[in-house]
């Protein structure tokens, strides 16, 4: 199998405000098996990253092509989780409703569900475990549930890339490993990219680490032996602190 | 119960009924995208439609309809557009609105005795036009609503997903907000533009504090409107006390009532 790249970065950047860049020279490359892990400090512009990977902001400088094309037009083959904190627990909607917003996009006004939808949304319920609390309303749910709920919306939708942005805050640790688990599986058929600030757990998992603060250093935790990833581990937590995690990468 | 049979009451009640339908579809919708503050600047904004209305000698609750429609698409894009400056944005809409209203009025001969009544309700003046047109934007809304529920809900729960799933969430968004301005426009007749948000937003949150789906949440407003709108009136007749306050005040002592009840019940 060839492993082409889905996602191509070259050279680029964006600000907020002007003279202030919060990303600055990216380049990056990921496979259609790849399982990436972001880290980074709070500030670094992870969220940013992601944010114009799945279109919702440009690029001041530079390209980025997602499947060979601009970012809006892929929507389609990209799943998302977004982060814990965004959604708001006391809307009354089913755990149900919320899976099937992820194929509403493909229906025109007039089309209600149908059976073929309601087969895909228990698939995607089963697969993470959940079907059987379809009807609970989602503040009814614990941290972990939830978390696979917006797993399951997003996979409804086959992707073919899946995001996710910092998926492992507020869960509980048995959550966390099931997660995990979870997130291995979709990767057999979907390149996986989590942005995380939680590395402890992180580089168990991935087969690529991206550090990001402002610049990108990237690399494959395959090609290090043992040795090598602890001393990543441990220079990279005592460095994120001093917001400096390029110069690990450097030495990689 | 006399008062029954006479027919400016039977229009009161009815058009109570009929407001208690809007309110009751589209209030849940505010209450879950937290928009009530939006909300009460499109009912205020509409005030400058009545002024004109005013001006130019036809159907205030006309005027309120164009003005509020127009001020709901015009906050809808500074709450988008200007995120940074849209609380005082909203502010400042809510407050223009009701500037010009108050220059159309000044501007036209003679006293405005009944501006009153849209400021603050009457509903014992209902007349068939009024009936009518709440009819007409009943069904303008209880049909919109039937067909664009799931994309409200989209929006309302996670408008970030619903964006990057290439739904147009900005067009949805005003559209709901020209829904919760029709909506606006039927309640004027009954409680005024000044105290229209509390009738919006009451019945649904009342709701909302012992339903967990909107598919239940709307039939327990409609009821609930009814409930404030009928008591209301009845109490405005028994105590000669004017219409909207009294739906006001009732509607406003239920819903204390429940968060009370849920705040006890989340305490055991």
């Amino acid at each position: 199998m060839i492993n082409k790249p889905i996602i191509t970065i070259k050279n680029l950047s964006f600000a907020y405000q002007k003279e202030n860049k919060i990303l600055k020279n990216i380049n990056l490359e990921v496979f259609e098996n790849d399982f990436l892990g972001i880290i980074g400090p709070n500030g670094g512009g992870k969220t940013t990253l992601l944010k114009i990977v799945l279109g919702l902001l440009k690029p001041d400088k530079g390209s980025i092509l997602v499947f060979n094309k601009k970012p809006k037009k892929v929507r389609d083959f990209v799943g998302y989780v977004p982060q814990f904190l965004k959604i708001d627990l006391d809307c009354p909607v089913s755990v149900l409703d919320i899976v099937l917003m992820g194929i509403l996009s493909k229906k025109s006004i007039f089309q209600k569900y149908n059976k073929e939808d309601l087969k895909l949304a228990k698939q995607a319920l089963k697969f993470v475990d959940l079907w059987k609390l379809k009807d609970k309303q989602i503040g009814e749910l614990s941290g972990g549930q939830r978390q696979r709920v917006y797993i399951a919306r997003a996979l409804i939708r086959d992707p073919k890339l899946l995001i996710l942005d910092e998926p492992t805050a507020s869960i509980d640790e048995k959550s966390e490993k099931e997660f995990w688990e979870l997130l291995k599986d979709i990767n057999k058929n979907s390149a996986v990219i989590i942005v995380s600030h939680d590395i402890g757990v992180i580089f168990k998992h991935v087969n690529k680490v991206a550090c990001l603060n402002k610049r990108l250093y990237c690399h494959s935790t395959n090609e290090m032996t043992n040795e090598m990833l602890d001393k990543t581990y441990k220079c990279d937590i005592e460095l994120l602190g001093h917001g400096l995690p390029h110069r690990v990468l450097k030495k990689h | 119960m006399e008062i029954l049979t006479y027919n400016f009451f039977q229009n009161a009640l009815l058009i109570g009924i009929l407001a208690s339908i809007a309110c009751g579809i589209i209030g849940p919708f505010v209450v879950a995208k937290r928009i009530s503050f939006l909300s009460g600047s499109i009912a205020h904004s509409s005030f400058g439609g009545i002024g004109l209305a005013y001006f130019l000698g036809f159907n205030p609750l006309i005027g309120a309809a164009i003005f509020s429609v127009m001020s709901a698409l015009g906050i809808g894009v500074v709450s988008k557009k200007f995120k940074k400056n849209e609380d005082a944005a909203i502010g400042a809409m809510w407050s223009l609105g009701m500037a010009i209203g108050l220059v159309f009025i000044y501007l036209t001969p003679g006293y405005s005795a009944d501006l009153f009544s849209y400021l603050f309700g009457n509903i014992l003046m209902t007349s068939f036009t009024d009936l009518f047109l709440a009819v007409t934007l009943n069904i303008i809304i209880i049909t919109s609503v039937f067909i664009f529920y799931r994309w409200f809900s989209a929006i309302i729960f996670d408008e970030e997903f619903a964006e990057v799933t290439n739904i147009a969430t900005f067009p949805i968004y005003l559209f709901l907000l020209c829904l919760v301005a029709l909506t606006i426009v039927i309640l004027i007749r009954i409680v005024g533009v000044i105290l229209v948000i509390a009738l919006l937003t009451l019945p649904a949150a009342s709701a909302q504090t012992f339903n967990k789906s909107f598919k239940k949440i709307i039939p327990w407003s409609i009821f609930f409107g009814c409930l404030f709108t009928t008591t209301g009136i009845f109490l405005s007749y028994y105590l000669n006390m004017p219409s909207g306050p009294m739906i006001i005040f009732v509607a406003c002592l239920v819903y204390a009532g429940f968060l009370i009840c849920d705040r006890l019940r989340l305490l055991q």
